[in-house]
């Protein structure tokens, strides 16, 4: 199976979040805070499930105009798959919001196939 | 059909002249005992919206279509069996489609190892980001080579070649083989040959980046040029020759004897004369005088493109254009004599422009007005003035009060972008008003709406 490698950002309060990209799981408190890369295996044409998980209620701080001073949280920045690189804003406008501001929040992603992967870099790019 | 490197240009540059370097290339393979074919993506796919749309950052209509589009030519591509495919790429406008290419080629035949090159390796100007150290981090590439690369192919292709931004200018041209041009499709292109008489330039002019990059000015004798031109001429059939030079005098010396040679065959076989065209310098009569342009138009010269840059003196001198008004003046006049067509290249916007130095190129371009047409057929008014990275303008640019922006067109000193644009607009309705041919082959609506044109 082929590798990916995901750019992180790990928001701390009150520790860190746990994060599980299918069976593979970073426990709560074992990511350091800030950015890193983990990678993860993945198939071409499968889908793969991202979760972050380990956040209690308690676990955002805001001040007196609900705005957030500290946060438990996971940001994808980057995904290298393949021979391309996915950015943040390419998450956000094409495949989903990566900010991971729940317990239990789930995506999916949807890994093309070799053949379609071209393809799929183009419907990303604008 | 196999050979061990296939060239391929990729989109979008403008052109219909054959490019140099594959032919350049595969000359140097052929003569170290290797193949080399050339497939012209550029070329082939100019005329479709939808890549030229990709190529410059927009959103192609149909990407299913740009899908196909790609499959296509990259199956054409597999067609010569290559090894190896060298994409090169001739501007920065050509890295999107470059990286697209890479990207259906290691998809489809990832046994092929995948080279790139050209100046369009690096983000604004020859010195800036190199994304070819980018893309084998990524392993969208197996080798990419900055400057010339006529050494580092056989050396790729003897496995003794680690990419590196460091090279050394070659500085005997006449060691090298002839370009071999047997594999490219004339019927795409004009009929005019590409040849190279030289490279990097004797001026250090203070907006241009090349002397950084070729810190030596050096060039081939006239005889080898013109030896080249009757070889080729003979092998195609094609009598007409493009000059890939920065300037074709910038050494009167190789320039007066590649006329004399060239002179001396037009007049021994009047059937098949060789014609020919270039960049040029103008210089003042006592460097240049009538018998040379005399000896030019017999030996086959057609047409000059000419970096006026400004036509106020005061800018030019900065700029160290070291050309006069008179200079231009007589040479236009010797250009009208002996039947040579010119085109000016002019920058609008340069860091010394102000209100009153574009009056002062208006009424040079009254004056001139006679010639609009014959011999002047083009006034080119590009871009406005990027400062480039490696430029002595940029090194300059605390010393001048420019404070740089994010692209290399938005910059702010004694005026900004908005009032260049609103002088670029000016001076080019003046021109036509004068009469001038002014092609817009950079809209102003794209500079005006992304404030760069290398990033445009």
């Amino acid at each position: 199976m082929p590798e990916a490698t995901l750019t992180i950002e790990v928001g701390a309060y009150n520790g860190t979040p746990g994060f599980m990209i299918d069976e593979q799981t970073w426990e709560p408190n074992s990511l350091t805070p800030g950015e890193q890369q983990i990678n993860f295996k993945y198939n071409h044409g499968a889908t793969n499930r991202f979760q972050m998980f380990g956040k209690e209620t308690n676990d955002t701080l805001v001040d007196k105009d609900n705005v957030i001073i500290a946060d438990k949280f996971i940001l994808i920045k980057k995904l290298r798959i393949d021979y391309i690189e996915i950015l943040n804003w390419q998450f956000h406008k094409h495949i989903w919001n990566p900010y991971f501001a729940f317990n239990n929040q789930s995506q999916y992603l949807d890994i093309p196939t070799k053949d379609n992967l071209p393809l799929w870099y183009i419907n990303l790019q604008d | 059909m196999s050979c061990d490197i296939l060239f391929t240009s990729v989109p979008y540059t403008v052109t219909k002249i054959a490019p140099a370097a594959p032919a350049i290339l595969i000359g140097m393979l052929e003569y170290h005992g290797y193949t080399g074919k050339f497939y012209d993506f550029n070329v082939l796919t100019l005329e479709d919206p939808d890549v030229k749309n990709f190529a410059l950052g927009k959103n192609p209509s149909n990407t299913e279509y740009l899908d196909k589009v790609y499959r296509y030519h990259v199956n054409k591509m597999l067609e010569y069996k290559p090894n190896y495919i060298g994409i090169s790429l001739f501007t920065y406008q050509c890295i999107r489609t470059a990286q697209l290419l890479c990207i259906y080629i290691r998809t489809i035949a990832p046994e092929v190892k995948i080279i790139l090159g050209g100046p369009g390796l690096s983000h604004n100007g020859l010195h800036g980001v190199n994304i070819g150290a980018e893309w084998q981090e990524l392993q969208l590439c197996d080798y990419w080579v900055k400057s010339e690369g006529e050494n580092p192919i056989i050396e790729i292709l003897k496995g003794d070649y680690i990419s590196t931004p460091k090279w050394k200018q070659i500085t005997d041209l006449d060691e090298f083989p002839i370009p071999v041009y047997d594999s490219y499709n004339w019927s795409l292109y004009k009929k005019h040959i590409p040849i190279t008489g030289s490279r990097g330039c004797v001026r250090q002019c203070t907006f241009c980046d090349i002397h950084t990059h070729w810190k030596k000015f050096v060039w081939r004798s006239g005889k080898s040029i013109a030896d080249e031109m009757i070889a080729q001429s003979i092998q195609h059939g094609i009598y007409n020759f493009a000059f890939t030079d920065s300037l074709i005098n910038g050494s009167m010396k190789a320039y007066k004897e590649l006329c004399t040679v060239l002179a001396e065959y037009n007049n021994k076989n009047p059937q098949n004369m060789l014609t020919w065209r270039g960049q040029f310098i103008f210089r003042p009569k006592n460097q240049m005088p009538e018998d040379i342009w005399k000896l030019s138009k017999e030996a086959g010269l057609t047409q000059i493109h000419i970096g006026i840059e400004s036509l106020d003196e005061g800018v030019r001198d900065h700029m160290r254009k070291k050309f006069s008004n008179d200079d231009i003046i007589y040479g236009v006049q010797a250009m009208e004599k002996y039947g040579i067509e010119g085109v000016f290249l002019m920058i609008v916007g340069y860091v010394t422009d102000t209100e009153e130095t574009l009056k002062n190129q208006k009424e040079m371009f009254k004056v001139l007005s006679p010639y609009a047409g014959d011999p002047i057929v083009k006034v080119a008014i590009g871009s406005t003035l990027a400062i480039l990275p490696g430029t002595p303008l940029a090194d300059m640019a605390v010393d001048l009060g420019i404070t740089l922006g994010k692209d290399e067109n938005d910059w702010v000193g004694l005026s900004n972008q908005t009032t260049r644009l609103q002088w670029r607009k000016d001076l080019i309705e003046h021109c036509v008003n004068l009469g001038y041919n002014v092609p817009e082959h950079v809209g102003h609506d794209q500079l005006m709406t992304s404030g760069s044109v290398i990033n445009a």
